[in-house]
Formats: C-alpha cells, structure tokens, sequence
C-alpha cells in the first residue's frame, strides 16, 4: 500500500507537462515601452504595376504591437486604400495591395501618397512615402460592366430629359468615380418629379444560372452639397426582364457629396409591373433605365398628384452616376 | 453471531437512551457592546468632518430545538440597538444562522441550512488575514469581532446548502476506514435581468484511512446550472485532487505529505457558441521531520500551474478595495481615503464572506508571494518552516522561509522572483507575555526598466501582557508596516488571466498602530477591554487617526 | 488514470470486506462516536437558564368629541379633529407585549434585552416590533481594592446627583386615575391604592428618579478609605443620535460589522461624568461631575458643551437631616455660574409635624439638561423633536410645581404632612423670583385633562400648535404659553415672582371588609411681577392656576375596585398676558373632568381596567380653544 502511494506520488509529479505561452497577459513593452521607429516606411516597388502578379505591399518596424494605420490615397482622384491592423510591423501580410479603393472614385494611374499612423498612449508617429500606379487593377471576375462612359454612352441608350430649367442630362469630364468621364443627370422641374432618364440596353445570357441573391447591381452615384439640392431628390433604377417584368430599386435621399458604391443585390428588387412569371430571371434582363427624381417646388398642379415641396424652390437637382455594372457573389471592388 | 447480537442491543440501547435525556430547547449565544470614539488629523483639511462617536449593543440569541433525539434545530436571533437610540429607535434584528443537523438510521450524518466548510488549501479554503502574523492580545479582541460577524472559522467558508457524511469500518489490517463527506451549497441565485444563471458549488471528499496514514481524493466545482435562466453564458470550474499523508516506517520521525491536483475553467458563450477551456495542474510535496513535540521542521515544494483555477480557495479575505464610512474622504479635494491597519481591525471595510469566479483584487503591500495563498497560479518553489519551537515551556518560536518564483513571466519572459520570511515568537515569564511576529517578503524581477520589479515590504507585530490579577490585564499592542519599491499588479480579464499590468509603487509608505488597553476577563467567556488607539499612515497623503474604545463581549 | 486503478482495486476488496463483516460495520457505526472531522463542526456551550418575563398589555381607547378641537385656522378654514377616534395601543408608543429575557451565564455576568409587539389592529397585518429599553449587559468583579461593577449597552436607568443626573421626585402628589403603561400589577389588587396611601409614593418601577442613560458605566464600592465611585461614558437622552431609517428587510444583506450607515451623522454627542463618594459617619459627601458634548452642523464645527461640577453632600442625625448640593456650571463660551440647593428636614419629634425645608439658588447659565434644573434661559439650538435628540420640557418662564428646580430661579420651598388618625395631609409651598428678565414669555402645564390633551397630537411631539398656536406638547402632557406685555423700550421692564401651593389629603376607610380611599389635590399657583410671600389671587398676577382634583377608590371586593375622579381646573390671565383679538380680554379657561372607572382582577396576574372620562375645556375669551367630549379606554394587563 505504501508503495503504491510513492508511486501515485511520482507518477503525478512527473508526468504532467504544460504548454504555457512565453508569458501571461499583454506584453509590457507593447503598455508601457516607448514607441521608436525601427525601419522607416517603404514601399516593395516605387511603381504599382497592378496588372502584373508580382505583390505590391508596404514594409515598416517599430517596438511594439499597437493600432496602426496606412492610408494610400491617389492625389489626382482622390482615392482612398486603407489599411489597419495591431503589430509591431507592415508587411506583404497585412498590406498587400491589389489596386482596389475603400469606395468610389477608384484609382487612376496617378502619383499616390501612403501614410503610415502610429499612436500609443504617449507618442504619435506619422510617416509617408509616394508610389505610382502605373497601370489599374484588372476587373474581377464575372464582371459586365454596362457603362463607364468613358468612351461615350453606351449603343443604343435612350435619354429622357423632361422639360426645365438647367437641365443637364450628358456625360461630363472631371472628378469622375472611375476613369474620367460621368454621367450627369439633373436640373430643375418644378411641376413633376420625373426629371429625366438613361435607357441602358444590356446582355445578361451568362447571368442564365446565377441565383438573383447572387447577381449584383453595382454603381457609382454622388449627389450634391446640402443645401445646395434637394434633400430629397432620389434615383429610381428599373431592370426590365425579357417577360415584360419591370423591376424596381430606389435610392431615396441620394444625399451624399462625395462618390459612393452602390451595389444591390438583384434579389432585392421589387417588381413593379404585372407579374408574367413573377421570378428574378437575371439571364433575361435587357434593360436598365435609370431615373432621375425629385419632389418638384411647385406652385401649381403636381403630375401624377402629390403635395409640391416649395423648400426646392431654386435648387437644382444633382443625382450624377458613373461606373454601372454587374458582378456575381460578390459587389464590386472599386 | 448472539454475542454480536446481543452487544449490538446494549450499545443501541445505551446510544438511546443517552440522547432522551437531551433537552429539548437549549439556549446559547453572544453579545456585545462596541462603543468608539475616533478623531482624524490631515494637517491643512478644512472640509472632512474630524470626529465620529457611534456604537451599539446586540444580543445574538441562540436557540437549539431538539424535536426528536436525532434531530436538531439551531438558529441565532440578532437583536440590536445602536448607541443613541432611545426608546426603540435605532433597532434592526435578523437571523445570522438556521440550520438543520440530524443523523439518519444512524449512520448518516447530514446538515441543511448555514453549514461551515474546509477542505485543503487547493480546493475549499479560505486563506486568512494578510495583516496578521502573531497579533497582540489588544488587537485580537477586535479580530475576533470580525471572526464572529464574518462566520469566519478557521478557514471554513459559511455556506448555504447541504452536508452529509457518513463512513465505513473495514475492519482491515491496511485499510482501516473510509470517511465520504459530500455536500452542495448554493453560491448564486439566479438574476433574470442579467441573465446570471443559479450557481451551485459542490464537492467532497473520500478518505481511505490506511495503516500508514490517509489517502484523499478531494473534489471541489463551482458551476451553472442550465436552464434557470435565459442562458447567455455557462460556466463550470472543478478541481480534482489527491491527497496523502505517509509515516515512513523506517524513520517513524519522519512524514511525507503529498497534494496533487487538476483544475478545469469552461466558459461556453452560447450565442455565438464558442468555449474556452482552461485547464492546469498542481502539486504540493512536503517532508516533516517531529522528533519530539517541541520541534517540528518542514521541507516543502510547490508547484501551481498559472493556469489553475479553484474559486473556493483563491480567495482573499479582505475587499482591499472597499473603504470605510468612518472618515471616507482626506483633504480639501475630497479624495478617497487610502484604507489602513486600523480600519482593517476596527472600521467597516468590506470582508468578503464568500467566493465567486473572478479572482480578487489583492494588495502587494501585504500579500505579493502568495496573495491567494498556497492556490496562487504561477508559482513554485520550496519553503523551509519552524513550528512551535518551545524552550523550556516559557519561549516558543517558528518560522517559515519561502523561496518562490514564477513559472511563467508576467507581461515579460522575465520571471518574478518572491522571498518570504515569517518569525513568530512568544515568551512567557510569571505575570508577563510577550509575542512577536515580523513578515519580510521581497519581490524582484530583472530586465528593462519597464519590467524591472523591486518590491520590500515588511509587517511587524508585538505585543505585551501584564496579568495585574487573574482577572485584569494591562495590554500594549503594536503594529507596523512598510513598503518601499514598485509592483506591475495584473488587470484579469473575464477569464482571470492577466489582461493589462497596472503599475503602484510605494516610496517608503508606512503604516503604525499602536493600543494600550485594560482587559478584565469577568468569567471564561466574559471579557472587556478598553484600549486607546493611534494610527498614522505615512504615504501620497498622510493622516492619523486617533481612537478610544469599549468593547464588552458575552459568550453565553 | 492511476487514479482509476486505484478505484477498482479499492472497489474489489471493499466489496469483499464489506460482505464479510457487515453485521459488526453496523454495530461499529451505530455506537462509534468518531466520524470524519473534515468538516467544521462547533457545538456551542448551552445556556442552563434563561429568564423570560414580561407583561402584555392590550389598550383601546375610544374618543367621542362633542365639540371637537381645533388644531389651527387657515384663513377661513377651521381644522378640527374628527368626532370620533379608535384607538389600539398607546399614543405614548408604548408596546402592546414586552418580553424581558436575560440570564446569568456565570455568577458575575449577566445580560437582559426586551422584546416588543405591537398589533395595531389595523387589519393589514403590520406588527411593529422592536425594542424598548434595548440590550443591557452586566459584569462585575472582586479585587482587594474594591469591588466592580460594569454596565454596557443601555438603556440603563441611573442617577448621581441632583445637578448632574436625576430626574425630578417631587413630593409624589399626582393623581392616579389615569393609569401609566409601566404600572405593575400587585399580589394584593388594591396595593397600588394602599400604597400610595401609605408611604406616600406608589411603587414605582426603575426609572423614578433615575435618567435613561446609553453606553458604559462603572460602579466601584468597597474602596479604601470608604470611597465609591460612578463612571460614565456614553449618551444621556439630551445626546441621543440622529438616524436613518432602518429597513429590516435590506439590514439583513448589508456587511453586519459595524452597520455605521444607520446614523445620519457620526458627530460625537456625549457625555462624560461621574461621582466619588466619601461615607462618613453620618451620611457622606460626593464630589459629582459630567460635561455634555454634542455637534450641532454636519461640518463639525459648531458644538455645544456643558459642564456642571458639584459637591453634595448628606447629614443625618436624630431628628434632622441636612442634605444639598453646590455646584458650578458652565455652556458653551458662557461664564461659569452657580447653583445652589440646601435643604433641613426635621421630624416629627423635633418639631411636632416634620418640615422640608429648602432653599435653591440655580444661576441663569446653569445648564444640564440630564439633571432635576429645568432649563428655561438658555437657547440651546436643540430640536424639538426628541427622535432627534431633543429633551421634552417646558420652556420659558415656567411655572414649575412646589420643588421644582430652574435655571435663572432662586426661591424657598417648605414641605410637611401630618396624620389625623386616617386623614394624612401634606401641603407645600414654593416662593421662587427669577433672577434675570431674560424672556417675556410664560409657560404652565395643563393639568386636569392633560394626557387626554396630548394624545390629540398622537405620534409626535409638536409646539406651538392648537388654535392659537400656544400648546407644547410633552410626554403624557401639554403646556402652554402666555406673552406677557411686559417689554418697555425694548428692555423687560419686571421680575417675575412664582408662588406655587400644593395640598394634598388622603383618607383610608373601609366599606364592607375592604379598605378604601379618596384623595384630594389641589394645586395653587401664581406668576406675578411683585413678590407675594402666598399665591396671589387677584389681577396683580399675570397668571392665576388653580386645581382641584377628587378621586375615589371604592374596594368592592378583592377583585373589583371602582375608580371616580373629578377634576376642576381654572386659569386666569390679566391684563398683561395676551389679548383676544375680538374679545380683547384674557384667558379665562376652565377644565373640567369627570371620571369614572372600573379595576377588575381577571386572575392572579391579569387584571381589566376601565376608565370613562368626561373631559371639558372652555376658554370663554378665545372662543377657539373650546372642546369637550368622552373618552373610554380599556386596559388589559397580564404580567408574567
């Protein structure tokens, strides 16, 4: 008996064995050690060829693990890449960069500034470096891009501009959302709501077997300062499908200033029209209109019926679109 | 076989008709009255109030219902009245015990209702005071008041639920008994708003009694029971150990003790149905060498995986973060007034009278080598202990020497590194008595100046008794502490691992107390005493407080 | 694992041993006494005896007004009390059921509490318990220099001298119509009568004469030299605390140390005294002391303090007993002043009816409120409400009772009694001049019908209420105040004289074999701004107040006892004391009560109380202050 607690004794003393971290809890370099560079912030290559497969990143070192951030942001078009994460470096791990912004406008091929935020709870650090997009990211996979405009409007399109006052319904140069042209859609109507449209016929045969959850509507869209439009102008967005269904989607406030992804799954289109088969067959879709819209000033008789907003009174309605285009699994990557 | 018959009958017969002559309502019980007086001086303090003088008196009435002979009822009736408080006012009464005792066909023993447990450090303990080594007779008056409203005993928790025990004889050379004592108490009621679920904390132990000393397996689990409330989060800890205790025959002086344990924490979110499982282990061997009873040395190794976890015995006694209504605030900015010795002793600071998951916020001032006691995760080490030297009957002497360090570092590869020190002594000469203790313990940790730890701090006790008479007793009490250097003291998160590390320092704090006190003792268990107090802390914001008090209590 | 095979191999011969000697196991645990100690088990040392006692006491009043009273006008709106009121319980709070427990855990060590119960008969379960004297704990010890004695907790009722702590005795001349809640209850059912007849005083329980005392005290006797000495430590009734409600249900989860959160201030107010003794041959000589302390803001800083230090002192020889008290007082930043009291007694031989004679001298910044001085000149910012510390008395010039003592007085008290075979007479006399104009206010206590006039204001102790705003209630009592027009140019322009009589005879008799008695009291007092060496009766005095009180105790048989009383009591001011506004003339009161009742013994130790009582107040100058009604209240008391 004695024997046989000796040797539960032993036993137990000698065959248990852990695996413990290096050390309990939160390094006390990373809480309490200063925060000094160790290797200033560089780029993998001066020129960001995102055509190519060779990876593009950002390198730095610093002595301890803290919230940091990289913003690239593109100093012709104004976009943005960020990246953020919790270490003591940047590398090709956390900053390996396939061309894509934050959100629309997307990058030109144009000179970029990347910098790099450092914080603990004494020291800030900032560093910076330049690179050069020389040439854009490829677009993804299983895209069909209906319209960029850059190269005019797309074959066939239909317009509508109602009548009023500073109509603009054209493609326009300048701080577009991809590449350099847009398309601008507004003016004043104080009489009805319907401002005008684009008839944008388009293909979607290989789309025959994607589920609508899965086929996405993706677009850019910008409206105007506040204060300077109509709160509440909005776009209206029809897919008319090959059995006469016309489904609907509206964006109502378009109320932002700055480029914006929209990107909507077809499923959450709602159908609008008579129903024939009353199914989202997105292999059928023909068309794409969009609309313009807004709640007119007034006075007088309102189309369609409806109470006037006399606080429109003299704003013109900004509601510019760039960039329309279908992706599947997955909304676009500006 | 009729022998055995017959002497069951006899024994039987005797065992009844011994307990009809037990009464059948007794009484028992305490009380008390505890009148202070106390002042407080903060050199430059216009706005804090500088005087307080309050008390009270309080029966604890204790009646024992005895309904049939193996059956007992005990319950405790607080009454009191706070000085002040003419005709009636001032009153609040309570219960501080009901408990059911009784023995089933004789041979189970169980309790329902305020039962008190203890079982090893690792398992079911509750570790004891931290600003005490040998305490002065004038101090430990007080402490007792504390024991008793706090249910301390030893270091048994007061707990609510049920008991039993019971064994078997096994009439064997080697294997002489087995003892089980098993027991469920409840820790927690559920709260529907917090969806805190019922926590019940359950265990036991089995003890097979060997010719050459005890085998235990003690099991000890705090957990969730499901279903009680909207479940967000389950919890369960248990800890498993084995327990031995061995005479080496061929050196009879000689003992080897052995504890050795597992410990298991799950924590399992149910919406996002995730679990984290904590698991480690520990081991205790020690080696007692009694030649005689007037010495008694001790070699021991520690080994606690800083991953163990055992609620009910990682516990400490004193809610270091809790203040007094007694003087809350120092200064003309109202600051929160940094606690000391004589509040710990005298003044309503909170003491926590039961455990819970999360582990305690500890000082290190007091307590840095083993805050939670022996069930302090990441430590090992050996200590070499003393006890109760005894010279010529008159001077006794023991000492403990600890040398521990961390396995794991904190924050840091680098490991902490503990030494401990405690001395008691007590001497007796005709009329006089004298006690001393001191506690040395010294943290310290190599490596930048971020991780680098060096922490001293020392606790002194003493205290002389003059008997005037057998009945009167003139009492001088001391007690001092320091601390000098600084600590990384960890922030646990839910999981009680160390999260963050918050620094404190101590440059050159110290604290003293000091009590002269008359004692007249009017019968076995009748004591009062009246003691003039002074307290000074030395530290960010120093003060003094100065107390009288009359402190009468009645056992009865 | 090894764990595991230790189990089975345990299980396996466990089993085996088990069967073989289970017989002899179930003897072994049935007388076996030695079970596994790993769990903590204290037996306690039971208590051999403990001592419960108590009485219960159900009271129930019924109040019909005739013409009820009005507490106070609001414009044009007159509140009055409603017609009618039932009453459970006490107004005087207190307790339908006390249980006295103690026990004596050692020969020299004792404790007592009380327990109290109250069921208001409201219908709504609501019992109100608590405590009424508190938690007393005794101790005493031997040594050869003395012998000790220690008393903690409280409420203790003790006195030391005259000027430091006691309550007023008086010459034991009141009425005993109306029963008092702590009244016991005798073997003998007339021997509350009896005894009142005989010796002059009834037996009262331990408070007469003693104060309420909270906190330490120790008594040492037998000390060399033929010293004893009193300490005390702790709170009198006048430093009461300041406490938030306690709510029973939430006290049991709070940490149960030293639940300081049950005060509203932790400010210390106490008081500090003691007194040392030196018997002599013929009596003994004290030397006493106690000063007061007590915070009266939050901050700490405001306070008021008292002190009084005096000698006393006892001589007694055959025929005479001289006995006083010279002390010197001190409030606050005040100056020291004096207090003075010196009283002969001779006897019945000496000077063929005995004679109480005595003369006092209270300085106007004497101030103790635990002792027999009444003050009435110093504003000491105390509350009035006594459940925040505040003493029940009358204030401002008071016109006090024959004896009386009061700050800012001195005067000449002369007492004696004498028998004609069953006819006992005592009457007494106070002449009394304040020595300083400090107040132009008077105060008197009502006395026909005063209980059943404080209980109108149950639960709380307001002044200066009623329809003139002149009643102050005390404790089973009220009094009310006079303005005096006596202020000229901003200065009072008299002194004012007090003379108070007091006549009391008490005749025993026998009907059928039992013995019976009637008593009469009449009361006779004046305030006036001259000196008059006898009670003015005429309009020279601002207040004339006078009283007759008749009571009857018929012992029908050894159970029953019938009870009448008649009360007349007349109140007259002058020209110099408030004014009705309409009438424009003074007071002009009249009480009148007529009372009849019934002692009956149920039993040994219960017994029924009845009493009926007409009461009638008529003010006919303030027309306001009229009432008048019936009021029937039933005791049933049961001591055990």
């Amino acid at each position: 008996m004695r024997n046989i607690i000796y040797i539960l004794i032993a036993v137990v003393f000698l065959s248990c064995e852990r695996s413990n971290p290096d050390f309990l809890g939160g390094s006390l370099n990373d809480q309490f050690g200063e925060l000094l560079v160790l290797d200033s912030l560089k780029s993998s290559e001066s020129d960001f060829n995102f055509l190519s497969s060779s990876p593009r990143f950002f390198e730095a070192q610093w002595s301890k693990n803290l919230n940091w951030q990289l913003d690239v942001v593109g100093t012709q078009s104004g976009a943005t890449k960020t990246f953020t994460g919790f270490s003591s470096q940047i590398d090709f791990d956390n900053t390996s960069w396939n061309g894509s912004a934050n959100d629309f406008p997307s990058f030109l091929t144009e000179n970029c500034v990347a910098t790099l935020f450092l914080a603990d709870n004494v020291d800030t650090i900032t560093m910076s470096t330049t690179i050069t997009i020389t040439d854009l990211k490829p677009l993804q996979e299983n895209l069909i891009l209906v319209a960029d405009f850059e190269q005019g409007m797309p074959v066939n399109t239909i317009e509508f501009v109602q009548q009023g006052e500073s109509m603009t319904f054209d493609i326009a140069s300048g701080q577009a959302a991809s590449g350099l042209s847009y398309y601008a859609m507004g003016g004043i109507v104080n009489w009805d709501y319907y401002l005008g449209s684009i008839k944008v016929p388009v293909e979607t045969e290989e789309f025959s077997n994607v589920s609508p959850l899965l086929l996405y509507f993706n677009m850019a869209v910008i409206g105007g300062v506040a204060g300077e439009v109509p709160g509440n102008q909005f776009i209206k967005i029809y897919m008319r499908e090959d059995d006469g269904e016309r489904y609907s989607y509206e964006l109502n406030p378009v109320d932002w200033d700055s480029w914006r992804l929209i990107s909507v799954p077809y499923s959450d289109f709602v159908l609008e029209s008579d129903a024939a088969n009353n199914t989202k067959d997105p292999g059928t879709i023909n068309q794409i209109e969009i609309m313009s819209l807004s709640c007119p000033s007034g006075p007088g008789t309102i189309v369609g019926g409806g109470s006037a907003c006399p606080e429109n009174m003299g704003l013109e309605v900004k509601t510019n679109i760039d960039f329309i285009a279908f992706s599947t699994n997955e909304s676009y990557q500006p | 076989m009729r022998i055995i018959a017959i002497c069951f009958f006899i024994l039987a017969s005797i065992n009844v008709m011994a307990q009809e002559r037990l009464k059948k309502v007794e009484f028992y019980g305490a009380a008390k009255t505890n009148i202070l007086h106390q002042s407080y001086d903060v050199e430059g303090d216009t706005s804090n109030v500088t005087k307080a003088n309050y008390g009270h008196s309080l029966i604890d009435l204790g009646i024992l219902l005895r309904p049939s002979a193996n059956t007992e009822v005990a319950t405790e009736l607080r009454i009191r009245n706070e000085l002040g408080g003419f005709w009636g006012g001032a009153v609040s009464y309570g219960i501080r015990r009901l408990t059911l005792k009784g023995v089933v066909n004789d041979a189970i023993r169980y309790k329902i209702g305020d039962i008190d447990l203890e079982m090893t450090p690792y398992t079911l303990f509750n570790n004891g005071y931290q600003d005490v080594v040998n305490e002065a007779t004038v101090f430990q008056m007080a402490r007792e008041v504390i024991d008793y409203e706090y249910y301390f005993t030893d270091n048994a928790w007061r707990q609510q639920g049920i008991q039993s025990d019971f064994g078997f004889n096994l009439n064997n050379e080697t294997f002489n008994s087995i003892d089980v004592n098993i027991f469920t108490v409840r820790n927690r009621v559920p709260d529907l708003n917090a969806a805190l679920p019922e926590r019940l904390f359950t265990g036991g132990q089995v003890a097979l009694n060997t010719a050459y000393g005890p085998l235990t397996y003690h099991s000890a689990n705090l957990h969730d029971l499901k279903n009680t409330v909207n479940d967000i989060n389950l919890y369960y800890n248990s800890v498993n150990s084995l327990s031995a205790s061995v005479q080496l025959p061929e050196a009879p002086d000689f003992t080897l003790d052995y504890e050795g344990g597992i410990s298991k924490a799950n924590y399992e979110d149910l919406l996002t149905k995730e679990q984290t499982t904590i698991k480690d282990y520990y081991w205790n061997l020690g080696l007692t060498y009694e030649p005689s009873d007037k010495l008694k040395l001790r070699v021991n190794a520690i080994n606690t995986g800083p991953q163990f976890r055992s609620p009910a015995a990682q516990t400490i006694r004193l809610g270091y973060s809790s203040s007094s209504n007694i003087f809350p605030t120092i200064g003309n900015d109202l600051s929160i007034r940094k606690m000391g010795l004589l509040d710990y002793l005298y003044n309503d600071v909170m003491y926590n009278r039961t455990f819970d998951d999360n582990l305690d916020l500890y000082n290190p001032a007091f307590s840095n080598a083993m805050p939670y006691g022996l069930a302090t995760p990441n430590r090992k080490g050996i200590s070499l202990s003393l006890n109760d030297y005894t010279i010529e009957n008159k001077f006794k002497i023991s000492s403990d020497i600890h040398f521990i360090s961390e396995i794991i570092g904190s924050g840091t590869s680098n490991l902490k590194s503990f030494f401990k020190a405690v001395v008691k002594a007590n001497y007796q000469h005709k009329k006089w008595s004298v006690n001393a203790g001191l506690t040395h313990e010294n943290t310290s940790r190599e490596g930048q100046s971020i991780e680098a730890i060096d922490l001293s701090t020392m606790l002194i006790d003493f205290g002389l008794d003059y008997n005037v008479t057998d009945k009167i007793a003139l009492l001088l009490g001391s007690k001092y502490h320091t601390a000098n250097g600084n600590e990384l003291v960890p922030v646990y998160d839910n999981y009680n691992n160390p999260l963050v590390f918050e620094p404190v320092s101590f440059n050159d704090n110290r604290q003293s107390l000091h009590s002269l006190g008359l004692m007249v003792q009017f019968s076995e268990r009748s004591t009062l005493i009246a003691s003039a107090s002074t307290f000074s802390q030395v530290d960010v914001r120093d003060y003094s407080l100065n107390q009288f008090q009359i402190l009468y209590r009645l056992n009865f | 694992m090894i764990f595991g095979y230790l189990c089975v191999n345990f299980t396996i011969s466990s089993f085996q041993v088990l069967k073989k000697t289970a017989l002899l196991f179930s003897i072994l645990i049935f007388s076996s006494t030695v079970y596994s100690q790993a769990f903590v088990e204290s037996k306690p040392d039971v208590l051999k005896k403990l001592n419960i006692s108590g009485s219960y006491r159900f009271f129930l009043q019924h109040r019909q007004f005739v013409d009820p009273y009005i507490t106070g006008v609001n414009g044009l709106d007159t509140n009055r009390l409603v017609d009618r009121t039932i009453l459970v319980g006490d107004a005087t709070q207190l307790p339908e059921l006390t249980l006295y427990i103690g026990a004596n855990p050692s020969e020299n060590v004792s404790f007592g509490t009380d327990l109290t119960i109250w069921n208001q008969q409201t219908g709504q379960f609501d019992y109100f318990r608590g405590m009424n004297l508190g938690v007393n704990l005794y101790g005493s010890f031997k040594t050869p220099i003395g012998n000790y004695n220690i008393r903690t907790g409280g409420i203790h009722w003790l006195k030391l001298s005259r000027f430091t702590m006691k309550a007023a005795e008086g010459f034991n001349r009141y009425t005993l119509f109306d029963r008092n809640p702590w009244d016991p209850q005798y073997n003998k059912f007339s021997q509350r009568y009896s005894d009142y007849y005989d010796r002059g005083s009834v037996q009262q329980d331990v408070r007469w004469g003693n104060r309420a005392f909270q906190g330490f005290a120790l008594d040492g006797g037998e000390l060399p030299m033929g010293l004893n000495f009193t300490f005390l430590y702790g709170k009198a009734e006048s430093s009461g605390g300041n406490f938030n409600i306690i709510d029973n249900t939430s006290y049991q989860q709070s940490p149960q140390f030293l639940n300081t959160q049950f005060y509203s201030s932790l400010l210390p107010s106490y008081i500090l005294g003691g007194r040392l003794t030196k018997i002599l041959d013929k009596g003994d000589i004290s030397f006493n002391t106690v000063s007061g302390y007590a915070y009266l803001d939050s901050t700490g800083i405001d306070m008021n303090t008292y002190e009084i230090h005096s000698f006393d002192y006892l001589y007694k020889s055959k025929n005479l007993v001289f006995v006083g008290e010279l002390g010197l007082s001190k409030f606050n930043n005040f100056d020291y002043d004096v207090a003075l009291v010196a009283k002969f007694k001779t006897s019945q031989e000496l000077t063929l009816v005995p004679f109480d004679i005595e003369y006092f001298y209270i300085g106007k910044n004497v101030y103790n409120n635990s002792s027999e001085i009444l003050n009435t000149s110093i504003e000491d910012s105390q509350p009035t409400d006594p459940s925040q510390g505040g003493v029940l008395s009358q204030n401002g010039s008071a016109m006090l009772g024959v004896g009386s003592l009061a700050n800012n007085r001195t005067g000449l008290s002369i007492n004696t009694e004498f028998s004609i075979k069953k006819l006992k007479v005592n009457l007494g006399q106070t002449v009394s001049k304040e020595l300083e104009r400090i107040t132009s206010k008077l105060t008197f206590g009502r006395k026909v019908n005063s209980l059943t006039l404080s209980e109108f204001y149950r639960w709380e102790y307001p002044s200066s209420v009623g329809p003139y705003s002149r009643l102050s209630k005390v404790f089973r009592g009220v009094y009310e105040t006079v303005e005096l027009d006596n202020v000229r140019q901003g200065q009072i322009n008299e002194d004012k004289f007090f003379n108070s009589v007091e006549l009391q005879a008490k005749y025993e008799y026998r009907f059928k074999k039992f013995n019976s008695y009637c008593f009469y009291l009449g009361s006779f007092n004046s305030a006036q701004p001259k000196f008059s060496p006898f009670v003015v009766l005429n309009e020279d005095a601002y207040i004339r107040h006078y009283v007759h009180e008749f009571e009857n105790y018929l012992s029908m048989n050894a159970r029953t006892i019938l009870t009448t009383y008649v009360g007349v009591e007349r109140i007259i001011g002058n020209y110099q004391t408030d004014l009705n506004d309409e009438t424009f003339m003074p007071r002009f009161q009249t009480g009148i009560g007529i009372g009849m009742g019934l002692d009956y013994s149920l039993s040994k130790t219960t017994a029924l109380y009845l009493r009926h009582r007409y009461f009638s107040f008529e003010d006919r100058n303030f027309v306001l202050d009229n009432n008048n009604g019936h009021e029937t209240t039933l005791e049933i008391k049961v001591t055990f």
